[in-house]
């Protein structure tokens, strides 16, 4: 087995100049591992020959549309919409080949903050509950490793936070104690799985109308020491699949932005750029989710406003950190009271604690 | 009473319910209202990128003429014993009804103009061209 680091400097340094130097390479804690360790860090199957070749038509169909494509800015960034970031934190998936679970999680934690521009919606999502708790299920693991499509359909189901399934790299289903039962009640629900693989003007669109969108690529060993500019395949062999999130393009760059999950010594703090139609990252598996519905209870957080129609119980209030939510009720004095309860809390600038569940408050503590 | 402030708003005899608009249903048929469609000043708007063919969206439920009035401090209330019969005094523009077609809905927005009253603050309304205020946000 060979313990050495798939990336050698000396060579990919000079096929970067080669190449016109495309982009920047620097070692980082990726590659400081041994090859063996750097393809623990993957996630996705190479797709077999009938695969490939499908994806490879669709790859030739997406840059001949690709010129197609207008009305859409030139250019755009979850993370700098009108200097709004929707993204959460990079994360390490560490020594498992989970990547799927983490481009999936990005993409709905991602859409829950954008759909409701909330850049500081309190969302920290579990993916071990993706990868080992339902991917197990599925007898899935590191070694079999994922694709964003099913994981995605799966996460229909609900996820639960960070906090009562913390991630621990490697398979821990069997040596993690079991989700409390209250895990239903701290939960996101995603929902409105889209497929837009190789559909380039409809990945732009589903970045611009409901947030990140995943993205399946095929991994060369030139990949790990990734720093910056827009990266193109230039040295070294195939490692292997692995899954990110597109969250941006860039027109002039001819590229996607993309968040991985290799912590924030690769890339830019964990973000780079991938040139349009290079290895398969728009052309293999590309989806999406349309909505994100969450039930938690909320952080402490104030009433920033307060709207209402004349229509049956439409009473609504914005909280600080997770913007509109529809005042429930199961009767109108139960609507009004709750209502009442938080314009007040409003007004006296009080902290309120609401469980919210399919955008309404169904409880409120306003002290 | 004192009435010093401004002449009190017309009693609500002549009022009629207002029909329902049809572009405001649904395809099955059942009213669907309207949810808030601005934030709270310094936040970033709801949606930002319209589409050609997604004003409506934007714009909020119903296509019936609406006005708005916003930056007006809200500087009476008055009701009576007449069932669903809420008025606030804006500013200039002077007295605009509640919705009264429903209790919630009404009571609702008579809470906000409360506290808009209250806390000085100007809410943003919007208003039929009857002047029954159909929505309100108090930041």
């Amino acid at each position: 087995m060979n313990r050495r680091s798939a990336v050698d400097f000396e060579i990919l340094d000079a096929d970067l100049a080669l190449a016109g130097l495309p982009w920047l390479a620097q070692p980082n804690a990726l590659t400081a591992l041994d090859s063996f360790e750097q393809t623990r860090r993957l996630g996705v199957r190479l797709p077999g020959d009938d695969e490939r070749a499908e994806i490879l038509a669709r790859a030739d169909g997406l840059l001949a549309a690709a010129a197609d494509v207008g009305a859409l800015p030139d250019k755009f960034d979850l993370r700098t919409v009108e200097g709004a970031n929707y993204l959460t934190e990079t994360r390490d998936q560490g020594a498992c080949g989970s990547s799927v679970a983490f481009g999936v999680i990005a993409a709905i934690e991602g859409t829950a903050r954008y759909l409701r521009r909330v850049p500081d919606l309190a969302i920290d999502l579990s993916e071990a509950h993706l990868f080992y708790g339902y991917g197990g299920e599925l007898n899935l693991d590191s070694a079999t490793g994922w694709l964003p499509i099913p994981a995605l359909r799966e996460a229909t189901k609900g996820i639960t936070y960070e906090s009562e399934w913390p991630y621990v790299a490697g398979d821990t289903a069997r040596t993690m104690p079991p989700l409390s039962a209250q895990w239903r009640d701290h939960q996101a629900i995603p929902d409105g799985v889209t497929d837009v693989t190789g559909a380039f003007g409809r990945i732009k669109e589903h970045l611009l109308d409901y947030g990140p969108v995943t993205a399946c690529l095929e991994v060369f060993s030139d990949f790990y020491a990734y720093r910056s500019g827009v990266y193109q395949h230039v040295s070294g062999s195939i490692q292997g699949g692995h899954c990110v999130a597109i969250v941006g393009w860039d027109d002039a760059s001819g590229a996607w932005t993309i968040k991985n999950s290799w912590g924030s010594s690769w890339g830019q703090s964990g973000f780079g750029q991938i040139k349009y139609g290079e290895v398969f990252v728009d052309s293999w598996q590309n989806a999406g989710v349309t909505a994100v519905d969450l039930r938690t209870w909320s952080s402490p957080q104030r009433v920033l406003g307060a709207y209402s129609t004349g229509d049956a119980r439409n009473g609504w209030v914005y909280l600080s950190g997770t913007g509109w939510l529809k005042v429930g009720g199961a009767t109108e004095p139960a609507h009004t009271a709750m209502f009442t309860d938080l314009l007040t809390a409003k007004n006296t600038g009080a902290v309120v604690n609401a469980f919210i569940s399919d955008g309404q408050i169904s409880r409120a503590y306003a002290c | 009473m004192s009435t010093d402030c401004v002449a009190l708003p017309p009693e609500p005899d002549s009022f009629k319910q207002r029909p329902p608009n049809f572009a405001d249903l649904n395809p099955t048929g059942m009213l669907s209202p309207p949810s808030p469609t601005l934030n709270p000043p310094g936040l970033p708007a709801p949606r930002k990128y319209v589409r050609n063919n997604d004003a409506a969206g934007i714009l909020g439920a119903g296509s019936a003429k609406r006005e708005i009035i916003s930056g007006e401090q809200i500087t009476a209330l008055w009701s009576n014993s007449a069932n669903l019969n809420s008025w606030f005094h804006l500013a200039t523009t002077g007295w605009k009804r509640a919705d009264p077609s429903t209790t919630s809905g009404c009571r609702n927005l008579t809470l906000l103009a409360a506290s808009a009253r209250q806390t000085g603050g100007a809410p943003h309304i919007d208003h039929d061209a009857s002047g029954i205020i159909t929505s309100m946000y108090v930041w």
